[in-house]
């Protein structure tokens, strides 16, 4: 991407927070939830570049067998791929385009048995620029 | 055949049709002088270039996914839940273990050329986000974030004029930020 300038940066920035706020309210947690983030941005800046960030969170903990669902909330424009894996159960789905009113996603795993470690990752596609927010969901 | 044909002849390589025609016209009263084929002019003298690498290079292998860990390390239990807060401005830099000195530039530019990622020497986030996860009964959960980079072997070469490696130093990449990914790691312990 670009270097932004500061304009840009401050109408991207007031949108954001825009986003942010809308994704935080809509992933409320629930008693089904076991991993909740707050919203977060599909964009950093590094090195006065704005640039794609890749969302990636593990887990070195045990699940129990059964089934979950990670859930995904998205506002602002792009696509989205998440990837949710659970021990040796994986799978990656492009998500419906991200619009300025919250949208939703979600991808089901079942465990046949226990598993170790776990890992979700948010895979923001080309100039996707959103807020997004997750949990992991026992069902 | 003339005698001057001959001759003629004999400056051409020297070949079975020439020998059979030679060997034809060869009579009581004609002297043959049958000369094998002219030198061939000696080359130029090939004046060799120095190495067109000539110089410094890095050579990296075994590359490993790591989690580099920045910020609060947070801890709760037993059982329960594990939250982090929001954290600004966090930052990690390239970090190498090797006896020589080394240009982290040129370490990343061929680290990225060979294993096709996207790695900086200095990554920072200027805001991380919350983050919450259920603790086993009787565990205690563990939080950080960090930046997801990677770990790898790296050998600084030289090569000189001739193209050969004249001195060669190996260490390890202990970590490389990668450009672009961010998140939490959780762990559970026994205490």
């Amino acid at each position: 991407m670009p270097p932004s300038t500061s304009a840009q940066t401050a109408a991207g920035t007031t949108k954001m927070s825009g986003y942010l706020a809308a994704v935080t309210t809509s992933n409320a947690s629930t008693a089904a939830t076991v991993v909740a983030t707050g919203a977060r941005p599909t964009i950093t800046e590094q090195s006065g570049r704005v640039t794609t960030m890749v969302i990636r969170d593990e887990g070195a903990n045990v699940w129990a067998k059964g089934n979950y669902r990670l859930v995904i909330y998205c506002a602002g424009t792009g696509t989205l791929y998440a990837y949710f894996e659970l021990g040796g159960e994986s799978e990656i789905q492009e998500l419906l385009p991200c619009a300025p009113t919250v949208s939703t996603g979600t991808v089901d795993l079942a465990l046949p048995n226990d598993a170790s470690a776990s890992k979700v990752m948010i895979i923001p596609a080309g100039e996707t620029e959103a807020a997004v927010a997750y949990q992991i969901q026992r069902v | 055949m003339s005698t001057k044909g001959l001759l003629s002849m004999s400056m051409k390589p020297w070949g079975v049709r020439a020998r059979k025609l030679a060997a034809a016209t060869v009579g009581a009263a004609t002297v043959v002088v049958i000369s094998g084929p002219a030198a061939a002019a000696a080359p130029d003298p090939v004046v060799p270039l120095a190495c067109a690498d000539m110089g410094t290079h890095y050579r990296v292998f075994n590359k490993q996914d790591v989690h580099i860990p920045l910020g609060i390390h947070y801890k709760s239990g037993p059982g329960g839940t594990v939250k982090a807060s929001i954290q600004t401005s966090l930052s990690t830099t390239l970090k190498v273990s090797m006896s020589a000195s080394f240009s982290a530039g040129a370490l990343i530019a061929k680290a990225e050329t060979t294993f096709g990622i996207e790695a900086s020497v200095t990554a920072t986030i200027q805001q991380t986000y919350e983050y919450s996860n259920n603790i086993k009964a009787g565990k205690y959960g563990h939080l950080q974030f960090g930046n997801w980079g990677w770990r790898m072997g790296v050998e600084k070469y030289t090569l000189d004029a001739n193209c050969r490696k004249s001195s060669s130093v190996e260490g390890t990449v202990t970590s490389m930020p990668s450009a672009a990914s961010w998140g939490y790691k959780y762990w559970e312990t026994a205490s």
